[in-house]
């Protein structure tokens, strides 16, 4: 359900909702297509998120209350924005610290130092 | 910045339509998500046709039923979970209800022998039947033949039985908000210190043991060490 050039799949899957809370904790407010957009620019094509994988990961934090959702309406159809709440920001906090704790535990047990620029 | 018009978000809806989707929620985004790739499409310089198409070609490699069922079951997860949480809460209620409803029960109130049988001797100031002193009657006589039934007025555990000179065999049952009840000059006592009872059980006979001038049961009730007129608690009586 994504396309990922560089990564497997199982890599991606624990961290969908840690990208996407952290992407609306920056932006303070996008909708679907305007995520995979984002995400797309910011990884360079690395990462490219379909509509498989991003929609019912939405839901999940939608039902989780770490986000509320807004209807706009554009002509005929209808654009979901989503907001992290205040549970959704903590969230993103946590899960970035914990994502950084674990890439520090990776790095010495797979023994491998990340080049810094 | 491209936006669709009317007819031709009404054609990306017919494709979607096509797929035979049914979650609605799924349907709204989705549309608005093809839109706006038909949208990119057209302002990297296609036609909306061509746009369309390769925005087709684009949602043919999505699975859009797997990608329906899986919000589906998301939600049902949801309404399962709420459904459970509110059935939950309700046995919850029930049970609450139910012990506090029985908390009611244990305070004294069934009459400890059958009405057949009235009070010899009230509550309070009276002469003593055997000194012939005046003295405060700590709770009420009430005469029946030896053997008598008398029954717990209230839930409640056996706190303690014994025999002596004074009150003969008796015993003494607590029951809830610092409630207790003794009963006297019994000739049989049918249950034993530490023994939950249940309103209406059958505890012990009437009899004439200890300072007693006849068959009778000397029943008392207090509340936190204060002797109360027991007569005040008989709302309900055996048949």
């Amino acid at each position: 359900m994504y396309i990922c050039l560089m990564y497997s799949k199982e890599l991606l899957k624990g961290n969908l909702q840690t990208i996407i809370l952290n992407l609306l904790v920056q932006q303070g407010s996008m909708y679907g297509y305007e995520i995979t957009q984002k995400v797309k620019l910011l990884t360079d094509d690395t990462i490219v998120l379909t509509e498989g994988a991003l929609y019912p990961a939405l839901h999940k934090l939608e039902d989780k209350g770490l986000v509320v959702t807004e209807k706009v309406k554009l002509g005929k159809r209808f654009r979901k924005y989503y907001h992290p709440t205040e549970a959704g920001l903590e969230a993103a906090r946590v899960k970035k610290n914990e994502f950084k704790s674990f890439v520090s535990t990776m790095e010495i047990l797979l023994n491998i130092k990340t080049e810094k620029a | 910045m491209i936006e669709l018009n009317s007819n031709q978000t009404a054609i990306v809806k017919a494709v979607i339509e096509e797929r035979g989707l049914q979650y609605g929620p799924l349907k709204d985004e989705l549309l608005d998500h093809y839109c706006c790739l038909v949208e990119s499409y057209i302002e990297d310089g296609k036609s909306f046709e061509e746009s369309l198409k390769s925005c087709v070609s684009d949602f043919e490699s999505s699975d859009l039923k797997a990608i329906e069922q899986i919000m589906i079951q998301q939600s049902k997860n949801k309404l399962t979970m709420m459904r459970n949480v509110a059935l939950l809460a309700t046995v919850v209620f029930l049970i609450t209800s139910t012990f506090l409803f029985s908390q009611k029960t244990e305070i004294p109130s069934l009459r400890p022998v059958n009405d057949t049988y009235k009070v010899s001797a009230g509550f309070g100031k009276q002469l003593h039947p055997i000194k012939k002193m005046e003295r405060h009657h700590d709770g009420i006589d009430i005469s029946a033949p030896i053997g008598t039934e008398i029954y717990a007025p209230a839930n409640g555990m056996v706190v303690k039985v014994k025999s002596n000179d004074v009150y003969g065999k008796h015993l003494t049952i607590s029951h809830s908000e610092g409630f207790e009840t003794m009963y006297a000059h019994l000739s049989e006592i049918e249950v034993k210190t530490g023994d939950q009872v249940n309103k209406g059980q059958v505890i012990g006979k009437i009899g004439n043991t200890g300072l007693s001038t006849g068959p009778h049961l000397h029943y008392e009730i207090s509340k936190e060490g204060k002797k109360l007129n027991p007569a005040d608690f008989f709302t309900e009586t055996k048949l």
